[in-house]
């Protein structure tokens, strides 16, 4: 029983002699521990001020974005716009050029005033659909020259009588393409 | 401290039902009787007083979430993922408005397309009929008939390249 008493206030000393160091350790460190404890507030609240700081920045970005976005929209609509009112043209001139040369040349078969009329229009589709501006601009040219060509032979048919009996000249640039 | 208070409440209560039992067995019945009163009464405390702690631990838990949620810091935080969604998704809004206009562009010029090719077959097939009506009588029925339906066929599929290579045939048929 004894034997018992003393393990029983042995263990005792060692918790209180433990508790004592403890108590001593907090108060030898209590300075840093409330240093450490201020500086982790400290750098809370900057990271926090930072973040309000970059989402009021990121508020302003949006709002720049989305004028930018608006404005470039608008700049879009009005070129497809034109894109579409330069597609109409195109296609008038086309039937110009059509009644052109069936004006011109009157023995001419109308499925060729029709062929020649449906290639030009290829060449329009192919220039429109073509989205590298190089090969753009080189069918661009290649239905000026077409266009301008049956005009300059329709022109000298009339003007100098029917030396041809055929737009041999815009056939010709026709069989080129094929 | 209340958990500790509750624990030896709980204990005290176990224990006074276990000696109820021994003094029962040795036939002290009215002891025993005012022993288990007690001991039920202990037992009732104890849980009462562990269901107040869950409660108070829930209450607390709920109290501190609310009052984080609606903390400077994570509103900030709140805001700040809100604004990095919402550019997000305004460059991913562009980009499909962007396809949508060009989309609706390309669209607007195939109809373009599709109704001036119409148009040319209507006329070069109205141009054909005549003429294969006008040399009908230099084709056998069957050739006509053939040619007829041929330009029909061309017509209904607005195919203007068949239709020129109709007239040419057509042509040399009839020289």
């Amino acid at each position: 029983m004894v034997f018992l008493k003393r393990c029983i206030l042995a263990l005792q000393e060692i918790f209180q002699a433990t508790q004592t160091q403890n108590l001593h350790w907090k108060q030898q460190h209590q300075a840093q521990q409330i240093a450490l404890k201020q500086a982790q507030i400290l750098a809370e609240k900057q990271l926090e001020n930072e973040l309000h700081k970059k989402s009021i920045q990121l508020a302003h970005d949006l709002e720049l974005l989305t004028t930018e976005h608006t404005a470039q929209l608008a700049i879009l609509k009005t070129k497809y716009r034109q894109d579409i009112k330069d597609y109409k043209q195109y296609l008038h001139a086309l039937e110009e050029l059509k009644t052109s040369i069936q004006k011109s040349y009157q023995q001419l078969p109308a499925a060729m005033a029709f062929a020649i009329h449906h290639h030009a229009k290829q060449l329009l589709n192919q220039m429109w659909e073509t989205e590298d501006i190089k090969t753009k601009l080189q069918l661009e040219m290649q239905l000026l020259q077409f266009m301008t060509t049956v005009h300059e032979e329709s022109r000298l048919y009339l003007q100098e009588g029917a030396i041809h009996a055929l737009p041999e000249k815009t056939l010709a640039l026709i069989e080129k393409s094929v | 401290m209340l958990i500790k208070i509750a624990l030896t409440l709980f204990s005290s209560a176990l224990l006074c039902l276990i000696t109820a039992d021994i003094l029962n067995a040795l036939s002290f019945s009215l002891f025993a009787t005012l022993i288990i009163r007690i001991g039920d009464t202990l037992l009732l405390i104890s849980f009462a007083m562990l269901w107040w702690i869950i409660f108070k631990i829930i209450a607390n838990h709920s109290f501190k979430s609310i009052v984080t949620y609606f903390s400077r810091k994570q509103r900030i935080q709140r805001q700040f993922l809100y604004r990095l969604i919402k550019n997000d998704s305004l460059q991913r809004l562009f980009s499909s408005q962007k396809k949508q206009l060009g989309y609706v562009n390309a669209i607007k010029r195939n109809r373009l397309f599709a109704r001036d090719n119409a148009k040319q077959c209507q006329l070069l097939a109205k141009i054909l009929l005549t003429q294969l009506t006008q040399h009908k009588t230099q084709l056998s029925p069957s050739v006509y008939q053939h040619y007829q339906q041929q330009i029909k066929q061309a017509l209904r599929q607005r195919a203007i390249a068949r239709l020129c290579a109709l007239q040419n045939q057509l042509n040399t048929h009839l020289h």
